[in-house]
């Protein structure tokens, strides 16, 4: 009986000594490549790495291109994301498997296939050189690469912000003489806003340091995630963690803007 | 009217009808049923939240079957609140008005009209989040009542709210009946079909099983099932035979024999006898009745209007007496007394 007490008393207090290092080691783990990344770039190198003009444009067009991307594909992938909310079926988990896949593959594989499709001998690569649209080695072959690989977080987040709309909401408004289309805007979408909002920013977020994709569909002009890769590759470790950390800096300040901009309220959903 | 014909709905597990119905315009029509028996999805059915595999529904005339919700003139109250949570109370109950495209001078009037009469004005500034659950429907129900339905469609609208705020809302209710407003009301509670309907209806395992006034359904339901729904707890199965020299029947419970009216080719079947015509006597006494058992008094149990005796006669056999017959007779808990009833207040279902 004894032993069994002291078991009892003794048991968490291992566990939570375990656990809190094993906690410590996951952090460090995340944060010190970080931050000897970080301080690994003085001040005055950081300034000067900001004023050359090739990455300034570098971090314009990953700024830029992600922005489109995220902007354009979201008038398909949010409407797309509120039918797929508010249908049943078993086609469902395959469809959903199906657009989070080019997260899960290798973005360089992903690169390929994106390319496979628009490469200027293929039939989408003829289309739109017909209409004056590039799309390799061009900021819209960026963009395009960007979209294809980050699409997924704003789908997902869309999705299950109408899936907790309750449906009885939308069942009313249509009951009260509203067209679907007006339920969408009207009930659906101002609801699941922040939700939205906050797949927009992961999307955002994930396309402008997205590498692997654009890298394959186009070298030139340099977004930052491909400079990084050439300034190491002429230059070595030194100028490319120089740009990585300001990369990183402009990221984060993206990131925690973007954030406020879309923190969650109090949730008034009855 | 609303004419529903042959409407049936399958799903994987639960069939709904096949359903006919006719509703007449300015009746107060109940939809009784327990949970899971298929009574909100008719409603749903009726409002076009769900498509009928087959049948019609057709009010004044015109086939709605194909008719999308929104275009259908039927409002609709859920039995949770559905209020739009990023809209004001004013919004809210405005939202029909500016689907319809009505000059927002007269949004306010039919708002500030409806407002007013359901006690809501101070709150039209408000959002659903800060209402109470009554406030919440109450708006609900004036939201409704801003697109001028021609029918009111109410699922359960009451279950969720307490004894006062259920009598508040009611009274809502009853004043549209009055206005002449047809409502068709689903609930699983056999006390509000008795205090609304004009009509009630009850269904189990999405078909209907009986229709009629509620006085109807529960002096002579169709089945046990019916008979339990209106609240009636004695009901027992019998064998019949006939008496000799006399037009009733001795039906056979078991311990206990009835004396009934039955029809004359019966055999067995169910009697369930009116717990409010049953006698409690202590001495023997010369009357009427058919019926008088003795029998040990097991419980006493107070009512919302008398209290109800429960006796071991050997079947247990429930009365509902007044409080002031209590006293006078002063019972108790383990006493004898004597329960008598007429053969007429036996009603007897066939099997």
């Amino acid at each position: 009986m004894m032993k069994f007490t002291q078991l009892k008393f003794s048991r968490p207090k291992y566990l939570q000594l375990a656990i809190t290092l094993a906690g410590g080691l996951f952090l460090l783990f995340i944060a010190a490549p970080l931050a000897r990344l970080m301080l690994s770039t003085s001040a005055d190198r950081l300034f000067a790495t900001a004023n050359d003009p090739e990455v300034s444009s570098s971090i314009g067009l990953s700024l830029g291109m992600a922005a489109i991307a995220t902007l354009v594909t979201s008038l398909f992938a949010v409407p797309f994301a509120w039918l797929m909310a508010r249908k049943e079926g078993r086609w469902k988990h395959f469809i959903s498997g199906l657009i989070d896949l080019p997260m899960m593959i290798p973005h360089s594989a992903a690169g390929i296939a994106l390319l496979g499709i628009v490469n200027r001998e293929s039939l989408v690569g003829k289309a739109a050189s017909a209409v004056g649209i590039d799309f390799i080695d061009r900021p819209a072959g960026i963009a395009l690469a960007m979209a294809f690989v980050s699409v997924p977080y704003l789908y997902n987040a869309a999705y299950h912000a109408f899936a907790s709309i309750p449906k009885r909401l939308e069942l009313a408004a249509a009951n009260l003489g509203a067209k679907p289309a007006t339920v969408f805007y009207s009930i659906s979408l101002p609801l699941a806003g922040r939700g939205i909002l906050n797949g927009l920013v992961m999307m955002f977020a994930r396309g402008m340091s997205e590498f692997g994709a654009v890298i394959m569909v186009a070298y030139n002009p340099f977004t930052t995630p491909v400079l990084i890769f050439d300034r190491f590759n002429a230059f070595g470790l030194r100028d490319a963690q120089a740009v990585s950390a300001l990369f990183i800096l402009i990221s984060l300040v993206v990131f925690i803007v973007l954030r406020i901009l879309s923190k969650p309220e109090e949730d008034v959903r009855n | 009217m609303l004419e529903i014909d042959r409407i049936s709905k399958h799903f994987k597990g639960f069939d709904l009808g096949p359903v006919s119905l006719s509703i007449r315009e300015g009746d107060h029509f109940v939809l009784l049923g327990p949970s899971g028996s298929g009574k909100s999805l008719l409603l749903e059915l009726i409002a076009g939240f769900q498509e009928a595999d087959s049948g019609s529904l057709k009010f004044r005339g015109k086939d709605l079957q194909f008719s999308p919700a929104h275009k259908r003139p039927f409002g609709f109250v859920f039995q949770k609140p559905a209020l739009f949570p990023h809209l004001s109370i004013y919004d809210n109950i405005a939202y029909p008005l500016r689907l319809k495209g009505l000059p927002k001078r007269e949004h306010k009037a039919i708002v500030n009209g409806l407002t007013e009469w359901m006690h809501l004005s101070h709150l039209t500034h408000e959002f659903p989040a800060r209402l109470s659950g009554g406030e919440a429907q109450r708006v609900s129900l004036a939201r409704a009542l801003a697109m001028k339905p021609a029918i009111l469609l109410l699922d359960e609208p009451l279950s969720g709210l307490d004894v006062q705020l259920k009598d508040e809302l009611r009274k809502y209710l009853h004043g549209l009946t009055k206005q002449g407003m047809t409502l068709i009301h689903v609930t699983h509670d056999f006390e509000e079909a008795v205090r609304f309907a004009d009509q009630a209806a009850v269904i189990q395992d999405g078909k209907i099983i009986q229709k009629g006034l509620p006085a109807e359904l529960y002096n002579h339901p169709a089945n046990t099932f019916v008979a339990n729904l209106c609240g009636h707890k004695n009901y027992f199965k019998v064998k019949l035979s006939p008496i000799p020299d006399s037009d009733l029947f001795a039906g056979n419970a078991g311990e206990v024999i009835f004396r009934l009216y039955a029809p004359a080719d019966a055999s067995k079947g169910v009697v369930i006898i009116d717990e409010q015509q049953i006698i409690l006597h202590r001495e023997p006494q010369i009357s009427s009745a058919q019926n008088c058992l003795k029998g040990s008094i097991t419980g006493i149990v107070p009512l919302q209007r008398g209290v109800q005796v429960e006796l071991q006669v050997g079947v247990p056999l429930f009365c509902h007496i007044t409080n002031h017959s209590l006293s006078l007779l002063q019972l108790r808990v383990g006493e004898q007394i004597m329960a008598s009833f007429k053969a007429s207040a036996i009603s007897f279902l066939e099997q």
